[in-house]
């Protein structure tokens, strides 16, 4: 699948989320449909600037809380459409995707940008939960574009 | 656990409206090799990025899979079949590869010294690769360096100067410098994988001439011991009358002509030269001298991702991979 494919996805699922205001979900038992993105204050990799945890259960997108901008939101959800042509279907299995370099802001397309930052501004403004491990983060959910096969 | 507070079940219907837009028709034509590089509008003049270790080997793979895809396969086939003997220990394993412990052994007198295989550069290779622009693509300029190498430490470093109409850019940086990865490794769980070593750096141009330029410089490749119990790189001492924490060096030059510019594609030509070999014939200037071109725009920013797979909980499969931005 292209790089334009992942990022229309990725902003599609960026706008979707904008309306997306609160849904009641247990993150533990989300749907594979739904990931869940939140602001932590350091990241597991610290030469990252995203990171992306994904199990069969679960799938969490984590930004730097103090970093993170409009094109790191964007290129985390590009490399988790991209991620999620490779399933995660055991529950024993877990892929773990750090993020290193992004979009340049510039690039990004005055629309894109709009509701990136729209819905950083939201991630900023969430709630805050306890992640497992990374302590107090402000989480978000984000629904995910059901995944398509490729074309051939 | 984390728990999100709800609203709505419209939101959510909203949701599914908006995922609904979002779908790809399924009767719309989808494009199924797009170029790895678009061109970015705000591509500075002088814009370099270097890589190292595996996310070089990844950004050289994507730039050259591009010209692969716009008529030039040969530079892939070339690379692949040059690196088809190359065993690179899968990275997970990698990890648990000690670096060359010092072995000990008796001297002539009695006493014990402690020696190091000496190191020593196996060999080294060299490409560069002239980008282009023209057509509606942008490919940029690459210089892809590696060597295997006995050490504990590599290190990789380029001076490279490109001149062409109307443009000079001059960088000299360290590509790659490290343990590098460990080749050929029969024995992970002891280390006895006979210390030889991979080590590879590649820098990216992006508006370097691409057309009626000329590249020259060199690359520098240096394998050294290091003192483990200073955990710095400090090399050992002499020791029984063999320095083996002496550093081995080679230095390999770079000498590449691009093809002449053509006026039939936005002043944009294409090419490769080898690094070292002296390069292309020289270019033909084209009669009247054309305008200096405009060089590539694209941008040099790739997204690295280390991905890795656990598998109970343990490092089962990491990998790195980059994609241009």
């Amino acid at each position: 699948m292209s790089h334009i494919q992942h990022y229309r996805r990725a902003v599609c699922a960026l706008v979707a989320t904008a309306c997306f205001i609160s849904v009641p979900v247990v993150a533990r038992a989300q749907a594979a449909s739904l990931a869940t993105v939140a602001l932590v204050r350091e990241l597991p990799d610290s030469t990252a600037r995203a990171t992306i945890i994904r199990t069969a259960a679960q799938t969490l997108v984590l930004l730097r809380e103090r970093d993170a901008d409009a094109a790191t939101l964007a290129s985390a959800m590009v490399s988790l459409y991209r991620s999620r042509e490779h399933p995660v279907q055991s529950r024993d299995k877990k892929l773990v995707i750090n993020l290193h370099g992004q979009r340049p802001l510039a690039s990004l397309r005055p629309e894109e940008r709009k509701v990136a930052d729209q819905q950083l501004a939201r991630l900023r403004s969430a709630r805050v939960a306890t992640i497992d491990g990374l302590g107090a983060a402000r989480v978000t959910t984000v629904a995910l574009e059901a995944r398509k096969s490729s074309p051939r | 656990m984390i728990r999100i507070r709800s609203t709505a079940l419209p939101a959510a219907v909203t949701v599914l409206l908006f995922v609904g837009a979002c779908q790809d028709a399924p009767s719309s034509p989808r494009s199924r090799a797009e170029p790895a590089v678009v061109p970015a509008p705000d591509a500075q003049p002088s814009d370099v990025r270097t890589y190292s270790g595996r996310r070089a080997d990844s950004v050289a793979t994507a730039i050259l899979a591009t010209w692969a895809r716009h008529g030039h396969p040969e530079y892939l086939a070339q690379r692949a079949a040059s690196r088809k003997n190359l065993h690179l220990a899968p990275a997970a394993a990698a990890r648990f590869v000690p670096a060359s412990a010092p072995a000990r052994v008796l001297d002539g007198d009695g006493s014990t010294g402690t020696y190091k295989d000496s190191p020593r550069i196996i060999n080294h290779d060299e490409g560069f690769y002239f980008g282009s622009s023209s057509g509606g693509r942008s490919i940029q300029t690459l210089l892809n360096t590696s060597m295997s190498f006995v050490g504990d430490r590599g290190r990789i470093f380029a001076n490279v100067t490109i001149t062409g109409p109307g443009a000079t850019i001059a960088q000299s940086e360290t590509l790659a410098d490290g343990a590098g990865d460990p080749l050929s490794c029969a024995d992970i769980v002891f280390g006895n994988c006979g210390g030889s070593k991979f080590l590879e750096g590649s820098m990216v141009f992006s508006n370097a001439p691409y057309c009626d330029a000329h590249a020259t410089g060199s690359a520098t490749y240096t394998a050294q011991n290091t003192d483990l119990s200073l955990g710095s790189l400090v090399p050992l001492s002499p020791s029984g009358g063999s320095y083996s924490g002496l550093p081995a060096t080679a230095v390999a030059s770079i000498n590449s002509n691009s093809p002449a510019c053509s006026t039939q594609d936005n002043n944009g030509g294409t090419g490769v030269g080898t690094a070292g070999d002296g390069g292309d014939a020289p270019p033909l200037y084209p009669d009247p001298q054309p305008a200096p071109p405009a060089y590539p725009t694209a941008p040099v920013s790739f997204t690295c991702e280390t991905v890795q797979w656990y598998y109970f909980g343990v490092l089962e499969t990491e990998y790195q991979v980059c994609y241009a931005n």
